[in-house]
């Protein structure tokens, strides 16, 4: 799994890369933990190059979302290919968490709330 | 025992050749250095000896060119008496040991005008003085050398050296004086006045000299001819030129000619005369140009040296033993330990931890290597513990795992066929976990005797939180039914509210829920985001449930979970998976996928569930091979008969 964190005026944008499961889910979780530490902000993942998620990879989203919500600040995930989106719409995710096929409607969606 | 002396093998070469070639090269210098010293040494010895001869030889015949000169000079005044010419000569002859006979040889008729030839004669025989006149018809004195040579010169000569065969067979040699008349106008030469010398002395003084054992001198006229040699068959018989004549020796010949022409030198020489390298020292006599020769061989110049070398070599030969001998007492200490080491390691290796390492204080790199062993060993000890004692732990802690998995597997009915006696239904089902427990589950229960409620899910990650998380979930479903009856949107909606209520970890559980009717085949189900379930219609069509969904239980509280019906008919199968089988990876990363259960499920109409449920794992099995099971698998498969068609059939 391979993270590159962009900071924007908006939110931290994590580029992703690899596979989200439960073996990579713990590396990316702390990576992602600390760089909030650093700030708070609203978080964008950028799902792009990331080929599979499994259900652990989205109960960490779940988390993530969970915790930045409780600190008034929102997750937006971007760009997941078929498969993934897939998957957020059959669980339910989709339901609960915004995505958005491009970054910078995600940005957009950020800067309207 | 042998095996550690290999270092002591290796630092004695390496040592040894360094002293042995050190020892050498000053050998070998100083054998040079010497060789040119003594050669020096000798030449200078040789060239003292030699001179100190000539010296005395020369000192010798001075005198007598002297005495004859002085008398020369007084005869030369006219009107001299008989009886003054033979006082005169007799006092000579008398006065000088070496001197053997004198002569005054007359010019005819200078005498006496009416005397041609006169030539008083006085020489000694067995000690006694004897006159003569020489003047006789057989002894022409003016045809011989003596008187003939000094007369054409003008100047005193010295004869070769000769026998005389009347004077006691001695060697001699005759010094001549030519004697001038200096009042006499014209033909002034008045005779020649002469002085036999015996050459005794002379042949004593040069076979004095003696170089080491072998080296001798020999005297040659300077003809060539030898006056002394050690063999005397060749004095006055051959010269230094017959001899190289004889010999066909170009060196002598030259050394004969360099000799004759009066030089000085000292030269190597390989004769044929005698054996092996020589060195001769010639030099000249001033009187009368004899060559006096040196000559030594060069291996008597060296015995001495080859001695000392020889001496020196022993030496070295012993100190090389004493110091081959030390050199192995020392490696032998060095070594002895490292050996000792090595089988303490060697004990390490075979499992023994208590070795007891020999100790040894010294302050060396070995002393310090086994003090490091002794460190090592408790540590080795210490952590031998330590695994020993995390061994057992994990050993407990899969012994727990292991009953762990018993007690999940034991909340999941796995005996099949599971109602014999039903025969309006056929179930099947098989369950994987990726560890030894984990968060997949699937259930089937009778809730009265018409409705099946069934159920397969998977809680999100693995292991030991997800498989607590999923017999939370079975235990609640199995409860809850109890309330709910067979209201499957009641039952679901209870079932989340109490994993949203009790959820500190944050898990969550996907779920396909249905009660099935087993007398009209209706199927009231809720999707709780599981995959959509696949109906194998008896009629050889079938395809995946596309069906309202909420989210995975546990997430957030929902009191309108919708129900939804199907009617199952005569024969069709209700296909349910987890994603452990579509999202099955092989080595090369990809996923065995939905498609391909769709496809092998095509191929699966007319099978009883068991069949179609283990062709599906086959499959997987044959798609993941090599592959570790990154994910818990299960498989539920219903199939539907009727009641109307198990009555007829039963």
């Amino acid at each position: 799994m391979k993270i590159v964190p962009e900071k924007t005026a908006e939110a931290l944008v994590i580029h992703a890369e690899g596979r989200l499961d439960a073996i990579s889910v713990g590396e990316f979780e702390n990576e992602v933990n600390t760089l909030l530490l650093q700030s708070e902000q609203n978080v964008l993942i950028d799902f792009e190059k990331i080929d599979y998620i499994s259900s652990a990879g989205m109960r960490f989203v779940l988390l993530l979302a969970r915790e930045l919500n409780s600190k008034n600040k929102i997750l937006v995930l971007c760009n997941p290919n078929e498969t993934i989106m897939e998957v957020f719409s059959l669980s339910g995710f989709d339901t609960i968490i915004s995505i958005y096929p491009t970054i910078s409607e995600g940005i957009n969606s950020i800067k309207g709330k | 025992m042998f095996k550690n002396k290999r270092l002591a093998y290796k630092f004695s070469v390496s040592i040894l050749s360094a002293v042995l070639l050190i020892f050498f090269s000053i050998l070998i210098y100083n054998y040079y250095i010497s060789r040119k010293l003594i050669l020096n040494n000798v030449q200078e010895y040789t060239k003292y000896l030699t001179s100190s001869a000539i010296d005395k030889s020369e000192e010798v015949f001075n005198i007598i060119e002297k005495i004859t000169q002085n008398a020369s000079y007084m005869i030369s005044n006219v009107n001299i008496s008989e009886e003054e010419i033979n006082t005169g000569l007799s006092d000579i002859v008398k006065n000088n040991r070496e001197i053997f006979g004198s002569c005054l040889a007359f010019a005819p008729y200078k005498y006496k005008t009416n005397l041609r030839y006169y030539a008083p004669y006085f020489y000694k025989k067995e000690g006694l003085q004897h006159y003569e006149n020489l003047a006789n018809s057989s002894y022409y004195y003016p045809g011989w050398d003596w008187y003939k040579n000094p007369v054409k010169t003008g100047k005193p000569v010295w004869s070769e050296p000769y026998f005389d065969k009347g004077g006691g067979n001695e060697l001699m040699t005759t010094y001549s004086v030519p004697v001038y008349n200096k009042e006499c106008k014209g033909d002034s030469l008045t005779g020649v006045i002469t002085t036999d010398v015996s050459l005794k002395w002379l042949r004593k003084i040069v076979s004095q000299i003696k170089i080491f054992n072998t080296g001798y001198a020999f005297l040659i006229s300077q003809k060539g001819t030898f006056i002394t040699f050690p063999d005397t068959n060749y004095v006055m018989n051959e010269s230094i030129f017959t001899l190289a004549e004889k010999l066909n020796d170009p060196d002598i010949k030259n050394i004969g000619y360099e000799m004759v022409a009066g030089h000085e030198e000292f030269v190597p020489v390989n004769s044929k005369l005698n054996k092996g390298k020589y060195w001769i020292y010639y030099k000249r006599l001033k009187n009368n140009n004899w060559s006096i020769g040196c000559l030594f061989p060069e291996k008597e110049l060296y015995t001495d040296l080859h001695k000392l070398n020889q001496r020196l070599i022993i030496m070295a030969v012993a100190g090389i033993i004493i110091l081959l001998i030390l050199i192995i007492i020392i490696s032998d200490r060095i070594t002895k330990p490292l050996h000792n080491l090595a089988m303490v390691a060697e004990g390490f290796g075979a499992g023994n931890f208590n070795i007891k390492i020999p100790e040894n204080n010294s302050i060396d790199e070995v002393g310090s290597l086994n003090k490091s062993f002794v460190y090592m060993q408790s540590a080795l000890i210490k952590y031998i513990e330590n695994l020993k004692y995390t061994t057992s732990i994990k050993e407990k802690i899969e012994g727990d795992l292991r009953v762990a998995r018993n007690i999940q597997m034991g909340m999941i009915p796995r005996k099949f066929p599971a109602f014999p006696e039903r025969k309006e239904i056929d179930i099947y089902g098989f369950i994987e976990p990726a560890k030894e427990v984990g968060g997949d589950l699937y259930d089937f229960f009778f809730i009265d005797e018409e409705h099946l409620c069934f159920a397969i899910g998977d809680v999100s990650g693995k292991g030991i939180p997800a498989a607590l998380f999923m017999a939370v979930t079975v235990t609640i479903m199995r409860s809850e039914s109890q309330i709910t009856g067979f209201n499957v949107s009641r039952l679901i909606e209870l079932m989340n509210n109490y994993l949203c209520k009790n959820n500190e970890s944050n898990l969550f559980v996907t779920l396909f829920l249905g009660i099935l009717n087993t007398s009209t085949g209706e199927v009231n189900y809720v999707n709780a985001g599981h995959n959509y379930p696949i109906i194998i219609k008896s009629s050889s069509t079938f395809g995946e449930f596309y069906i309202t969904h909420y989210l995975p239980l546990g997430i957030k509280i929902n009191s309108n979970m919708n129900q939804n019906t199907i009617k199952l008919d005569y024969g069709d199968t209700i296909f349910l998976y987890t994603d452990g089988i579509s999202e099955a990876f092989n080595i090369e990363s990809k996923q065995y996928s939905i498609k391909r259960i769709i496809e092998m499920l095509g191929h699966s109409a007319n099978h009883v569930p068991f069949e179609i449920v283990n062709r599906i794992i086959d499959d997987v099995r044959k798609f993941s091979l090599g592959a570790e099971q990154s994910d818990d698998i299960s498989i539920l498969a219903i199939q539907y008969f009727g009641k109307q068609h198990s009555n007829i059939s039963g």
